[in-house]
């Protein structure tokens, strides 16, 4: 199965002016792999994840194409959309303590999703037990019927998980899952993916800052700045050889590669470089790399985008 | 369930102390307002000229040389035996009075609450449905124009179209229920817009917030996602305010009452007001305080009930 990015542009209008959040993306992930897409704050990975689900706020003006196994998800009505969310394209939200709803308790908000496939009230509320037990509550009865207030981040990102994972989608798209989270949590995070993955055998999309966790979990890796991929690779390469001097500079940020943070900031999306992106933190740039934009060059199982390769 | 009941306990021992502030101030209100008693009552007949020893000792039989304090417990045990003293004006008990006249505002009280809980819950979700579309913003400008009309220019407005025009409905009396209809609109109409504002804006509002996002990535239209998931943390606002306007319909509502003429407890509180009978004003402010403050108390749990947090947080 396949989920197809074709020359994808988000522009957010905004009283400053316009935002292209994403940048004529184009990515094919497999759901063979785990696809994890890397990258600063801000470098658009979230609005490419939502782009995908349609689920982008109304100032958002989406061009090019996103295809699920050839058919095509931009051209779809809001109503075919909703077909689509939840049953084919699952999301765990970024911030799963208020990605939860504080009114209602969480194991109705979790049999909402097997009402929704079409399960009765009884049904509905034996599968919820049967997941929560499954995504390691030790007490499921009680968690059904907290609400979301009164779990742990942790549990309210497992909770979060089990919505995602109840109508049995072929595809889960997870946002930030180890934000804010201590490293005990993150590693559960971990474990909980690893069974859904074996367990349900969906395809993983996780947007992820933590490169430990992308690492890990993930079989290839995307990596975006101000919108822009510039580079994928295997994750195993990627994080052996990374060949953008911006795969470079994340990489060596890493606490146990010495934690050097990269140089400057990434610019404001309304005021944008000319030529490469990158090229005012840019430690190789040249003359070139002021004047004109690279192109995206394919090598071996990845690709880079960057003159350094031409 | 615990934390449940310990906030409604909570909340209960709460308006004990407001409630005796209310009868703080009614009594006070009394004491200050109405002379002193003693001579009124013996200068009853207007014929005689009473002498001071004779009002002596009627200021010793009713009391008034005791401490206020004292004054203050006697009046009290009164009020709890469910005695407001008699009207100055007629002589009856003003309880009894307050108690006849309370159908009549109740019913209206209780149409209009209805009346702008209904309207407020489908403007408000009608227009936060189609937000921005010309329903919506054509809706806001009718709303805004509503909201600036005071109420007796409605209730004339309505009584020359369907009373005078089309011959509809009756002007006055408390007859039947066709005679509630206008009164309860003019009562209604004001609130009802405030209401399907506020709830229009804060179902927007929740709609920005993350579980929102959730609830679309389950494949919720967005009239499942209100009605579902955003309505209930919505509501809170809107249910204090309906609150606090049926609290205030409780207390009469003077103008509308008079203009239908409805015989209730506003058009009770008018003539006594105007006749300063004190007595009368003082079961009046002791009655309208304690039906607000026990009707503040069920908003309280309605939104206690529609948020857990505050009545599980402690
Ligand atoms: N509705 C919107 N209107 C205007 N700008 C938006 C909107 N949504 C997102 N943006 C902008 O798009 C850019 C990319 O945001 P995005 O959330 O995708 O970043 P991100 O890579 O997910 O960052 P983070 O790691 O902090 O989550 C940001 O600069 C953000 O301000
Ligand atoms: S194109 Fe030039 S500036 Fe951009 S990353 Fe490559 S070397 Fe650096
Ligand atoms: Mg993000």
């Amino acid at each position: 199965m396949e989920l197809c990015i074709q020359d994808l542009c988000v522009n957010f209008s905004t009283p400053s002016g316009t935002i292209p959040a994403v940048n004529h993306v184009s990515l094919t992930v497999s759901s063979q792999q785990v696809t994890g897409i890397i990258g600063e704050t801000g470098s658009g990975k979230s609005v490419l994840g939502l782009s995908i689900l349609g689920l982008l706020q109304s100032n958002a003006a989406v061009s090019g194409r996103i295809l699920l196994d050839g058919r095509e998800l931009t051209g779809l009505s809001q109503r075919e959309l909703c077909a689509v969310r939840g049953r084919e394209i699952a999301l765990v939200a970024q911030n799963p303590a208020t990605s939860l709803n504080p009114g209602v308790r969480v194991g109705r908000q979790i049999e909402e999703v097997f009402r929704l496939a079409g399960e009765s009230r009884a049904e509905s509320r034996k599968h919820t037990l049967e997941l929560l037990e499954q995504l390691a509550f030790s007490q499921p009865e009680r968690v059904a019927r907290a609400y979301p207030f009164e779990l742990s981040g942790g549990m309210c990102q497992r909770a979060l998980t089990a919505i995602a994972v109840a109508a049995r989608p072929r595809w889960i798209i997870a946002d930030e899952p180890t934000k804010g989270l201590d490293a005990v949590v993150r590693n559960q995070v971990y474990d909980t993916f690893r069974m859904v993955r074996e367990h349900y055998h969906v395809g993983f999309l996780v947007i992820t800052h933590d490169l430990l966790l992308a690492r890990k979990f993930c079989d290839r890796i995307v990596v975006m700045y101000c919108g822009r991929v510039l580079e994928t690779n295997t994750a195993r390469e990627l994080f052996e050889h990374p060949r953008h001097p911006y795969t470079r500079g994340l990489i060596a940020s890493l606490p146990h590669l010495g934690m050097k943070p990269m140089a400057g900031f990434a610019p404001a999306f309304t005021d944008q470089p000319a030529g490469c992106v990158f090229h005012p933190r840019c430690p190789h740039a040249r003359e070139i790399c002021r004047r004109e934009a690279p192109g995206t060059v394919y090598c071996g199982e990845g690709s880079v985008c960057c003159h350094g390769f031409d | 369930m615990n934390q449940t009941l310990r906030y409604i306990g909570k909340k209960l021992l709460w308006t004990i102390p407001i409630l005796l502030g209310i009868t703080l101030l009614a009594f006070a209100l009394g004491l200050i307002a109405r002379g002193d008693p003693a001579v009124n009552r013996a200068s009853a007949d207007p014929d005689y000229i009473p002498t001071e020893e004779e009002i002596q000792a009627l200021r010793e039989e009713l009391g008034l040389d005791d401490p206020v304090l004292i004054q203050y417990g006697r009046w009290l045990g009164g009020v709890l035996r469910g005695d407001l003293g008699r009207s100055l004006i007629d002589d009856k008990p003003v309880l009894d009075e307050l108690l006849r006249l309370l159908p009549n505002t109740l019913l209206l009280s209780v149409l209009a609450l209805a009346v702008i809980a209904a309207a407020g819950l489908l403007g408000g979700i009608c227009l936060s449905l189609f937000r921005d579309s010309f329903l919506d913003v054509a809706g806001r400008v009718v709303l805004v124009f509503l909201m600036s009309v005071p109420g007796f220019c409605m209730a004339y407005f309505m009584i020359w179209l369907f009373a005078q025009k089309l011959r509809v409905l009756p002007t006055s009396g408390a007859d039947g229920p066709e005679n509630f209809i206008m009164p309860c609109l003019a009562v209604a109409i004001g609130s009802a817009c405030v209401v399907i504002r506020l709830l229009r804006s804060s179902i927007l509002g929740e709609m920005g917030k993350n579980y929102v996002l959730t609830a679309q990535a389950k494949g919720l239209r967005r009239g499942q996602i209100i009605l579902r998931h955003v309505l209930r943390n919505a509501l809170t606002p809107s249910v204090t305010y309906a609150a606090n306007a049926f609290g205030g319909l409780l207390g009469g509502s003077m103008i509308t009452e008079s203009v239908f003429s409805i015989p209730g407890i506003g058009s009770y509180a008018l003539t006594a007001i105007s006749k300063r009978d004190y007595t009368a004003i003082q079961g009046y402010v002791l009655f309208t305080g304690f039906a607000f403050v026990l009707v503040c108390l069920l908003a309280d749990l309605i939104c206690a009930w529609l948020n857990p947090k505050i009545r599980l947080g402690g």
